[in-house]
Order: C-alpha cells, then structure tokens, then sequence
C-alpha cells in the first residue's frame, strides 16, 4: 500500500499557541477586508442582523411563531437565527479563513488545527456583536431572560462546535475544487428551513417528521428555550446532540490533519 | 566524536513522493485519496511520476547536513516532506523537536497590515510559542531595522525595505532543527549582513538540514553532503569531496543542457545527430569522483567505508591475502578504527584472509572465513601467482579476478545473493597515496585503532622459556658480511643465556641455519602450507621475546604482547613508510615493548639488558 509514515516527538503546538496563531489570523483577515471600507468593521455583523429582520417581518404575517405575539414572536425567532448564524460561521468560517491562507500553505508548514482555532476565533468575533444585538431586543421587548440563561451560555460552544465539526471536514475538499466552497451556501437555507429556527414545529406532517430527525432542532432550539423562557422539557436530547457533535468534531479534525497535506499537494 | 553521541534530530528512511503531471488529473486523485485513502499498491496511476525516491539522511544535533540539487532534483520536495507540509508516499520521517523551514517569501503579507501586525503573524505562522513571541518581534524589527516604523502600514513602505522580512521571521524563531530551503544570497547593505550574521550564527550552533543548488554560501562545517538529481540520490559522503563533484557535476550538466538547446534551436535533436547520447547524471557524478581520485582519495575511502558499514547487508572485510605488514599495520587497525567509529552492526561482519587467523579479528567481526576454505589451498596459490603476474604486483590495489572468485564463494558459503564489500584496494589506495606524499601520513594514525589480538593461536612451541628470532635478508637489511655478523654475533649471546628458537620460512633467504650445532639454538621450518602463519604465531606467541628482522611476519609479535625487537639496514621503499607507521604502533600501544632500531644504532651490549628485562 503506497504512503509512508511520518512520526514525531518532542515539543509540538500548543494548545495556546494555536489560540494565538488563530487570533492572529482572524485580526489578519478583518484586518484586510474592513480595512478597505469606511465602515470598518460593521459590515461584518450588518448581514445577519439586517438580514433577519425581513425573516421576522414575513414569520409575523404568516404566523409562523403559532400563537405568539409579534414581539414575541420576534424575540424567539431573533434568537433562533442567531444562534443558528453561529452554528453556521463556525460551518464555513474554517474554510473561509483556508481559502485566505492557501498560499501560506504551499510556502511553510503550517498546523491545519490553527485553521479550526481561526474559524472559532471568527464566531466568537460575531458572537459578540449577535450578544449586544440579543441583549437590545430583549430591550425592546421588555423581556428578562428566565434563570436558565448560564444553561444557554454553555450550550453556546458546543453549538459552535457543532459547526466546526462540519466545516472542518471542507477545508481540504475545498483546497482541490471549489465546488465546495461555491456549494456550501447552498446548504444555508436547507439547514435552516429544516431546524424550527424561525418557526414553531408542526405537530404532524413531513416538516415534522424532518424537525423531529435533524439534530439541529435540538442543539439550537433547547438553548433557545434556555435563553428565552425557560427549561424545555427534553433537555437531555440537547446533551447527546451535543456529545454526538463533539466526537463528529474528534473525527473531523483526525480527518483534517489526516488529508491536508494531500489538498495543499493539489494546490496550483 | 560528539557527533555521533548527539541526539538524533531527524531520520528519513527510504523516502519517497509520487506527483501527477497533471493538474486536472491531480486534483482527481487528490479527492480520491482523501476521501478513499492512498492506493492499495505501489503502482504509479496515469500521469504520476517520482519526484523523489530511496532518500535518507539523518541529522544529528549540531550536526549541519547538505542536500545539494540542481532545479527540480527534489529538494524543496524533501524539505515539504521533513516539516509535514507534505505526506510521503513511501519511507518514513522521523522528527524529534520542533521543526522550522527556513525560507523566503510573502508569507500571507497583506498590505494593509502594520509592519508590527504582520511580524507578529509571520512569528506566529512559523511556530513562535507565545512566551517569546514579543521578544522575537523586536529581534525582526532590529535586525530589519523597521523599529522605527512597526505601526506603518506595509503599503506605505518601500518595497526593498520587507525583502527580508519573512525570512528573518523564520530565522529568529526557536527551533530543535532547522530546515533551509536554499541559501538566499544576501545584500552588502547593514540588514543583509546583519541577517547573514543571524544565518552563520545557526550554521555555527548546526541542527540544519541545508537544501541548496549551489555550494556557495555553504556553512564550512557542513558534517555531511548529498547530492540528490531527479528525485535520487547520486553521491553522498563528506562535504570535501561532495563540494567539488557537485560543482565539476552541474558544470558537466549546464554545458550538456546549453548543447541540447543549441540543438533545438539548430531544430535537430539528439537522436538524429550522428554523435553518442548524452552521458546519465550518474555517469557524470561517476566521472566527477574519479577526477577527484588524485586529491581526494583519503576521503573517498572515508565515504565508502561509511556507506558500506551502514547498509543493511552483511559486510565482507576483505579477501586479504598478500602483505602481512599491510594486514597487520594498517587493514586489521582500520577495521578496528571502523567498528569504533560506527560502531557494532547489526548484519553480520564477515572477515576474510588467509592463513587460519581467525583469532587475528577476533572481537572486531561475528565471523572468519580462511581462503582456504573457499578454495584449495594449492589452487589459491597458483590464482594468486597469476594475479601477481597479470597486475604486475603483489598488492591488492585492485579488485582481481581472484577476489571476485572469493568474493562469490563468500556469499555462496553464507547463502545470501547481495553482500557489501570492503576491499584492501580502498585502503592500498590511500597508503600508496601517502607513500607518494600527497595524504598525510597522519592519515593511517587517524583511522586505525591499534590493540593486541584478543585470541591466541593453537598449539605453543615449548613450556619452557625461549626467545624466538626471525632473521632474514632483504633489500632493508642486506645480505652482506657486516649484517651475516652481527647475526651470528646476536644468536651466540642470546643462546648463552636462553634457549632460542629460529624461524626459517620458505622462500625467505636466512641466515641462522649452521648456527644450531652445539647451542641451545633450535630451527623450525615453516613450510608454505595453508596454516603457516597460524603455525608461526603459535611459535612467536608461546616466545619470552622476538628480536629479528623489521618487516614481514615479525610484526605478527607486538600484537601478541611479546617483547619485539627489530633490526633494519636503513628502511627504503614502501618499507620505509611502515618502518614509521610502526614506530606509531609502537607508541600506541605504551603497554607493549615494541623497539625499532636501526643497524647503526643497535649495539649488542645494550642489548643485554633488553634481553634481562624480557626475561624477568
């Protein structure tokens, strides 16, 4: 069988030296894009914010939220797409920031977990502006968050790693083609459409049958309970969304490691 | 040396990379491969090639190491394949410590970051552990001499100004081993220098695997070289003979490639020209060694001897079968000298020579094999009569049919098709070098590790004390009244004192014979037979002392710890080179009683108390 061995010992990269190289990257990439524009960085968190709000408006008239008030109604689906829009930064942030530091690649070594540890660094720059943008329609609605919001606050990173176990696995697909990365949108509106992100789940039929097998509808939306009302009666099934995302995430990264050399081999 | 205690930094065995010619067809086999894993076998599918094949090389701790390439002879691929940018397809890689590339380039530079934002990513990208990320930013920004200038943007800045920016990102950062991917050639200006001062600092401290398509700028303490072509390696061995076959190679290469374009140009090609294709790169790094042959043979021998001791194949020492002084004096200590300096080997060391003296190389091999047991002994003797006859001398200074005839038996008898030969010619080389002048004469010292034999002949003459003596004549000690005299002088006295024994071989002209009537003075003849020499140590061995003539099987004594005195006119020829290489014996080895003395020096009275005190 054709492939040789590479093993090493002694010193390695550190956990904080990823950390570091990560934040170094994602300082490196805002740095050259927004530093290009007058507005700077608010053109990084104007998309999803501007673009949930016609979300709301249409969820409003054609009840999606059920029986809810429109402020309730928009602090529920605010919520939902938010944290949706960060399980999906961490879904393309990795191979966003691959696709900027390609070149690095073909010229030093270079860890692939570092692009993870970027990716992550990313949400967690959005992650704050959809807090302050959370927190204003809280504001805005009059609503104090129940006392299960340390529970939502913890569900928080295993939804980011819920999106970096899948984005992870593109980086070196889309080191060789493209297609991947101009196809990954694609799934945008499939995994929201299919998780009762900005509506409620029907009780029957397909859409049901579909909520009721998508792993997202729970790994968003019992922390959006968390967050929003209270303890949702299935939490447990959040703990083993979770625990199946993290060891998708172990199998991800051992993949990563595993096929980059052969991606950035292929790179022109 | 140190050397070879150091910790291994890094270890590449039979590497090897396989690349598509072809884009499109790459990135297809790319997905296949991660997706569905690297291919079941061996075969090279469509359009790939080797880029890279059979390479290792170890690096050593303070050890620099060079790789030597022309373009596209796979050092950069080599280099991709240390630091894991790259995955082998074959072989292993074995790293321990930090790895660093040492290279140029724009390293994700963007332009719209400050001179500070992006050292401080370039540090980070090559490996800086947070704790000594500032520190190695200032270091960048002084050597750059961009202090003064970290929050201007690079867009704002003269482009001469980053041109070592990368690179000396690379070269601050702490590593274990550092890998350079060519040795950039630097400006006279105050940053080159200083950059190249922060260069030669690693070359000093070693630990660098140095990839180069020039020997220029090659660090001078550069342990090892390879010189690596189209993926293979062509010639590996030390840095002062690797240098000037590399630069005779490229220059050969550069003038055979600039004749294939004239012919493109011309629009005809070589297989229509009436003239011989273009000699292999192998040919030429072939022609390149043996051009060297005159000046550098000391470390062509050093190179083959390493080779040979470190392949995976049992070692055949040998056939060594015409001087004794050379087996003794020089190719018995260079075997010695070779087990210490690479130390014990794994696949067997097999020793081969004449005359069932196995005990000779007891200890330095795992086993002896006697001519004799390869061949008839008569039948040796008439082969090695006609190879004295065609060659024109008796030294082994090439390899003769005699030895291949050996050299197949060997391996028919241990029942392997492949061994690795070392041959005397390699070392009859060197010491007919130094006998000419050009290698010093310190060579031989440097590389032979003298000792006694750890094994002792079978059979001793006599329990009872005596002295054996060995005189004979030859154009060192000439057949003439005065030496006749002394002789005889010599052996009356001696044999007053202590019985003696006198050695007379076939074909030697003695001198002793009528002496034996009346004194306690016994002749053995030793007949040329298959075990004459094991019969001669066995005399000399059992002896209280040896005095006779320098040269020959007389020096079988020292190495027995027997008290040796030897006699000689006045050393002339080849023998006056042993005469001094013997005197170096002598002195390494301070535990023996070993004299050399000339004729002129020698006086029998004096000689009183050397006999007293091998006696006592």
């Amino acid at each position: 069988m054709r492939g040789g061995v590479y093993s090493h010992t002694g010193r390695g990269t550190s956990l904080r030296q990823l950390l570091v190289l990560g934040k170094t990257l994602v300082l490196r990439d805002f740095r050259f894009r927004y530093r290009q524009a007058y507005f700077g960085y608010l053109w990084a968190v104007a998309r999803p914010v501007v673009g949930v709000l016609p979300l709301i408006l249409v969820g409003n008239a054609f009840q999606l939220g059920g029986d809810m008030e429109a402020a309730e109604y928009a602090l529920f689906a605010m919520s939902g797409f938010l944290m949706w829009q960060m399980f999906w930064d961490a879904v393309i942030s990795p191979q966003w920031i691959a696709r900027r530091v390609r070149r690095i690649f073909k010229e030093v070594p270079f860890s692939p977990e570092s692009l993870v540890a970027a990716g992550a660094g990313l949400v967690v720059f959005n992650a704050l502006f959809y807090g302050v943008v959370f927190v204003i329609a809280c504001l805005l609605t009059r609503t104090v968050p129940p006392p299960t919001l340390p529970l939502a606050l913890i569900a928080l990173p295993f939804i980011v790693l819920g999106g970096l176990a899948i984005g992870a696995f593109f980086i070196s697909l889309t080191f060789v083609y493209l297609d991947f990365r101009f196809g990954l949108p694609l799934l945008s509106p499939l995994l929201l459409w299919t998780a009762p992100i900005i509506y409620v789940t029907p009780e029957d039929g397909v859409l049901a049958v579909v909520n009721r097998w998508n792993p997202l509808t729970y790994l968003i939306n019992i922390p959006r309970e968390w967050l929003i009302s209270g303890l949702s009666g299935n939490d447990s099934l959040f703990l083993v969304c979770a625990l199946a995302f993290v060891a998708l995430f172990g199998v991800t990264l051992r993949f990563l490691q595993r096929s980059l050399p052969v991606a950035v081999q292929s790179l022109p | 040396m140190a050397v070879a205690a150091a910790k291994t930094l890094l270890e590449c065995t039979d590497l090897e990379k396989v690349v598509c010619g072809s884009f499109n067809q790459g990135r297809k086999y790319a997905i296949r491969d991660i997706l569905f894993g690297a291919p079941r076998d061996n075969r090279l599918r469509r359009e790939e090639r080797f880029v890279l094949r059979g390479f290792s090389v170890i690096v050593r701790a303070g050890e620099n190491v060079a790789v030597l390439g022309m373009a596209d002879s796979g050092k950069t691929t080599i280099a991709k394949l240390v630091t894991r940018m790259l995955r082998p397809d074959g072989g292993s890689v074995h790293v321990d410590g930090r790895v660093g590339l040492i290279v140029g380039g724009k390293l994700g530079m963007n332009p719209f970051l400050t001179v500070e934002e992006y050292t401080e990513l370039a540090t980070n990208i090559h490996g800086a552990e947070p704790d000594v990320a500032a520190a190695c930013r200032e270091e960048v920004l002084g050597i750059t001499g961009l202090a003064t200038q970290r929050a201007t943007r690079i867009v704002d800045l003269p482009k001469g100004a980053l041109r070592n920016l990368s690179l000396v990102c690379a070269l601050v950062v702490p590593k274990d081993l550092r890998v350079f991917d060519g040795v950039p050639v630097l400006g006279k200006d105050p940053v080159g220098e200083r950059v190249a001062a922060r260069r030669l600092a690693h070359f000093d401290r070693g630990s660098n695997l140095i990839l180069s398509s020039t020997t220029a700028g090659l660090p001078s303490n550069v342990s090892r070289a390879l010189i690596v072509h189209g993926g293979e390696t062509l010639y590996d061995g030390r840095p002062e003979t690797v240098i000037p076959i590399y630069d005779s190679f490229v220059s050969r290469m550069r003038r055979i490639q600039k004749v294939a374009l004239d012919r493109q140009e011309r629009g005809t090609t070589v297989e229509s020209d009436a003239e011989a294709p273009a000699p292999s790169p192998a040919i030429l790094i072939e022609r390149a060694v043996r051009s060297l042959d005159r000046s550098q043979i000391a470390h062509l021998a050093e190179d083959s001897v390493a080779q040979a001791w470190r392949s995976n194949q049992p070692l055949v020492l040998g056939p060594c079968f015409s001087d004794v002084d050379f087996e003794l004096l020089c190719w018995r200590p260079f075997i010695a000298w070779m087990r210490q300096r690479f130390g014990p080997r794994t696949p067997q060391v097999v020793a081969v020579s004449r005359g069932r003296v196995s005990h000779w190389y007891a200890g330095l091999v795992s086993e002896y094999i006697d001519v004799c047991d390869l061949l008839p002994f008569e039948r040796f003797q008439t082969l090695n009569q006609e190879r004295i006859r065609d060659s024109g001398s008796k030294k082994q200074t090439v390899i003769s049919n005699l030895d291949r005839e050996l050299l197949d038996a060997v391996g028919r008898r241990l029942g392997i098709a492949e061994t690795t030969v070392i041959h005397p010619s390699v070392l009859y080389r060197v010491f007919l070098k130094i006998w000419r002048g050009v290698v010093p004469t310190t060579w031989l010292g440097e590389h032979g590790h003298y000792e006694c034999f750890q094994g002792l002949p079978d059979g001793r003459l006599s329990a009872d004390p005596y002295v054996v003596t060995g005189f004979w004549f030859n154009a060192n000690f000439p057949d003439n009244s005065r030496n006749r005299s002394f002789v005889n002088d010599l052996l009356v006295q001696l044999s007053r004192r202590v019985p003696v024994v006198v050695v007379e071989r076939v074909g030697f002209p003695h001198v002793a014979g009528s002496l034996a009537d009346g004194r306690r003075i016994r002749v053995v003849s030793l007949k040329q037979t298959e075990r004459e020499f094991s019969e001669l140590a066995g005399v000399i061995a059992g002896a209280r002392a040896f005095i006779g003539t320098f040269g020959g099987t007389s020096l079988i004594a020292p190495f027995y710890n027997v008290p040796t005195s030897l006699v000689i006119d006045e050393p002339v020829g080849l023998r006056a080179l042993h005469f001094s290489l013997a005197k170096e014996v002598a002195a390494a080895m301070p535990n023996v009683r070993f004299d050399l003395t000339k004729m002129k020096n020698f006086h029998l009275a004096q000689f009183d108390a050397w006999i007293d005190q091998a006696l006592s």
